[in-house]
């Protein structure tokens, strides 16, 4: 079966190569304004493809969205000639979970990595073994993999220019950025590319949580009050959570039994991982900072996003594995500069880490590989309006899955009676359950229905127990 | 009878001399050669010891950092070798060379950086080497790569990382740098709104000693705060940031140094 797409019907079948300068033809007669399919222009060069992610960075730590508290220049630029999507959700709060997703477009209980430390299931490809198989593109990656091993050469499908520095995002993402732009400003450009650089940051946050456990009551650095961020709105959290979120609160480092932290803590810790984030985008900067200079942006699509978000106070949650939005819904930024219009905002449709997968395919020419539940963003990102999706999901392990639809949220629990239901139009805080209100049960039905109905589309991973896998209805 | 573990618990505390100590980051004293002088020529030799945040858990050398200081007639050059270990046995090296001036901040004028890779796992690309010309001329930060020149403005005062490792050992304990500064991460990322402030001597534990030690403690965008850790002659012994350590390496003797 070919995997190839003939997108121009009644031309009959093209060759990869065909497809390939057919699909980077599109996007220049888009540009141009040009009718859409026109002829490819033969001297156009293939398309490349940046992806560039990191470790559980909140959605909203980029200044150009509006964030204060934080100055981003990479990223901003990134906004400024791009796409940016607000309503984006991982599909697993965890790090080798969402990062299966990324990188096959299936949800975590179907690629066998439902928990941390696992590899996809061998059936599955990834998106480098699949363009490697499909296209004549280099396959690049460095930084963090996690599928299993977190720091590793052995990256199926990529050629890994290093894997960074053990734990240590503050040191190894700086060999990520460096090896990145070395191969970049040294590449013999016969060959388009894909390239992952894969950055550890801002996940050393988790250190600074174990080496700031106790909260000192005085500033470790006095200068610093002024620049302290206020504690989120959300701060408090709904006495009648389900007793998965309670428990997590409780045992993580601000709920330790020496006592709750102070507010000024709180905020020293707000301060401070805005720094990780400031690291991260220098790295950023550097690596796009080379992109640029040695020609490829105007034949590279960029792609930007997290594998999770990150607590941030908010529920005076830290760190990730839970399905508030803090830490589900993630940055993601597509910029292809004169071909996808910059400085847009889509603040309106629901995207998931499902999605990279179908868009590279797309834009790339080539099938996306079977059963993908993503969509390919192209037509998003080129300003045309595709059917709104009607929700996206996310998942933790066997324990507890997620309903986003346009307006509301749902989370249920496998073992765990209370549901939350959160209006998120009138609630962005998610502060009012609205799951157990008599007038809200509808709704309710409802969003129960679109869990079951999309449980029953996905194919559990072959490898999962009864006992890891969700009861189907 | 196999050697019991120690426990490992989450360290809790950031990294100071006698938390380091806690948790088996510093074992010996530091040695403190009694003819130090921060204005002489010389070679300082850190140890990058990193925390995972447990006290007897995933703590490890991750690299090197040496910094050779020669003075000159209108200022002084810095030879930087910073190593970093890689996993699956791949070394990442910085080099560079650099004249900075001899003012409180050792502001960088003029220098070159090259970052390569080696060890296991090469990917046939060589060794990723690239090479930068850096240079700074008045509020213009120029950066030479690959033949081509890139400018960018700069706000107000710079210094860069490395430097400041240097500056701060000829900074008075009173004095203060200017209100604030920007500073340039690894001799090419820019980091700003930086400022430096002195801390009053204070009592730690380092390994089996007990020494008092004078602190600069530096903060700004882009970083883990850093701690810079002195002794009375105003060697720097240690500098703490985040879950990164810089920990001095005894010095050789002379003699030594010249037969090697």
């Amino acid at each position: 079966m070919s995997n190839r797409r003939d997108r121009h019907s009644g031309r009959g079948k093209l060759s990869r190569r065909q497809v390939l300068q057919a699909s980077a033809g599109t996007v220049a007669a888009l540009s141009t304004g040009a009718t859409f399919g026109a002829a490819p222009s033969p001297a156009r060069p293939a398309l490349n493809v940046l992806l560039v992610m990191t470790d559980q960075q909140h959605i909203a730590t980029i200044s150009a969205r509006g964030c204060r508290h934080v100055r981003t220049p990479a990223l901003d630029r990134l906004c400024r000639e791009g796409v940016t999507f607000d309503e984006s959700y991982s599909t697993n709060p965890l790090c080798s979970p969402a990062r299966s997703s990324l990188w096959t477009g299936r949800m975590p209980s179907e690629t066998g990595v439902p928990v941390n430390g696992r590899p996809i299931h061998r059936s599955i490809p990834n998106l480098g073994q699949w363009v490697r198989e499909h296209t004549s593109h280099e396959t690049i990656y460095a930084g963090k993999w996690h599928l299993p091993a977190s720091f590793t050469h052995n990256v199926p499908g990529f050629t890994v220019l290093t894997p960074g520095v053990s734990g240590q995002g503050n040191l190894g993402d700086t060999s990520t950025s460096l090896a990145c732009e070395a191969y970049l400003r040294n590449r013999s450009k016969s060959k388009p590319f894909l390239m992952v650089a894969s950055f550890f940051q801002p996940h050393d946050i988790c250190q600074w949580l174990r080496l700031n456990q106790d909260d000192p009551g005085d500033l470790r650095y006095p200068p610093i009050a002024d620049e302290l961020p206020p504690l989120p709105d959300n701060f408090h959290f709904d006495a009648n959570e389900p007793a998965t979120l309670r428990q997590k609160r409780d045992r993580n480092e601000p709920g330790d039994k020496k006592g709750a932290w102070s507010q000024k803590h709180w905020r020293y810790y707000l301060w401070s991982y805005y720094r990780h984030i400031e690291m991260v985008d220098a790295e950023i900067g550097r690596l796009l900072d080379a992109f640029r200079q040695s020609g490829h942006a105007r034949d590279t699509l960029v792609i930007f996003t997290s594998d999770h978000g990150e607590g941030l106070g908010h529920h005076q949650m830290v760190r990730k594995n839970f399905l508030y939005e803090e830490a589900v819904k993630v940055p993601l930024i597509a910029s292809f500069p004169g071909h996808v219009p910059a400085g847009t905002v889509d603040g309106e449709n629901l995207v998931s880490g499902l999605d990279i997968v179908p868009t590279v395919c797309d834009y790339l020419g080539i099938e996306a590989p079977p059963k993908m539940h993503g969509r390919s963003l192209r037509p998003l990102l080129e300003g045309r309006r595709p059917p709104r999706r009607p929700f996206v999901a996310s998942e933790i392990g066997h324990r507890a899955r997620m309903i986003r639809s346009p307006r509301y949220k749902y989370v249920t629990y496998r073992d765990d009676p209370i549901e939350q239901l959160f209006d998120l139009r009138a609630d962005a805080g998610e502060t009012k359950n609205l799951a157990p209100r008599a007038d809200q049960a509808s709704v309710l039905a409802d969003h129960r229905k679109m869990l079951a109905d999309w449980q029953n589309r996905l194919s559990p991973a072959p490898n999962l127990s009864e006992g890891q896998a969700w009861p189907r209805t | 009878m196999a050697k019991k573990r120690p426990t490992s618990s989450p360290v809790k505390n950031p990294l100071t001399p006698t938390v380091m100590t806690r948790i088996g980051g510093l074992r010996a004293g530091p040695s403190s050669p009694g003819d130090f002088s921060p204005d002489a020529d010389g070679t300082a030799t850190f140890r990058i010891w990193t925390c995972y945040g447990h006290s007897h858990r995933s703590n490890a050398e991750m690299g090197e950092l040496r910094i050779e200081r020669t003075r000159r007639q209108t200022g002084q050059r810095l030879v930087i070798r910073q190593t970093l270990r890689n996993s699956g046995g791949k070394v990442h090296t910085i080099r560079a060379t650099v004249s900075c001036g001899l003012d409180l901040l050792a502001r960088p004028v003029s220098w070159t950086l090259t970052s390569e890779f080696s060890g296991e796992h090469m990917t046939g690309r060589g060794s990723l080497q690239v090479t930068h010309a850096g240079g700074i001329e008045g509020n213009t930060w120029r950066d030479t790569v690959g033949g081509t020149t890139f400018e960018r403005k700069l706000a107000g005062p710079l210094t860069a990382d490395w430097c400041l490792f240097e500056a701060v050992q000829r900074m008075d304990f009173r004095a203060r740098p200017p209100e604030t500064f920007d500073v340039l991460e690894g001799l090419s990322v820019l980091k700003t709104a930086h400022r430096l402030d002195y801390r009053p001597k204070e009592a730690v534990t380092w390994g089996p000693e007990k020494i008092a030690l004078h602190r600069f403690a530096q903060t700004g965008r882009g970083v883990y705060p850093y701690e810079y850790w002195l002794d009375d002659r105003h060697r720097l012994l240690l500098v703490t940031t985040g879950p990164r350590t810089y920990i001095r390496r005894p010095e050789r003797p002379k003699a030594e140094e010249h037969t090697t």
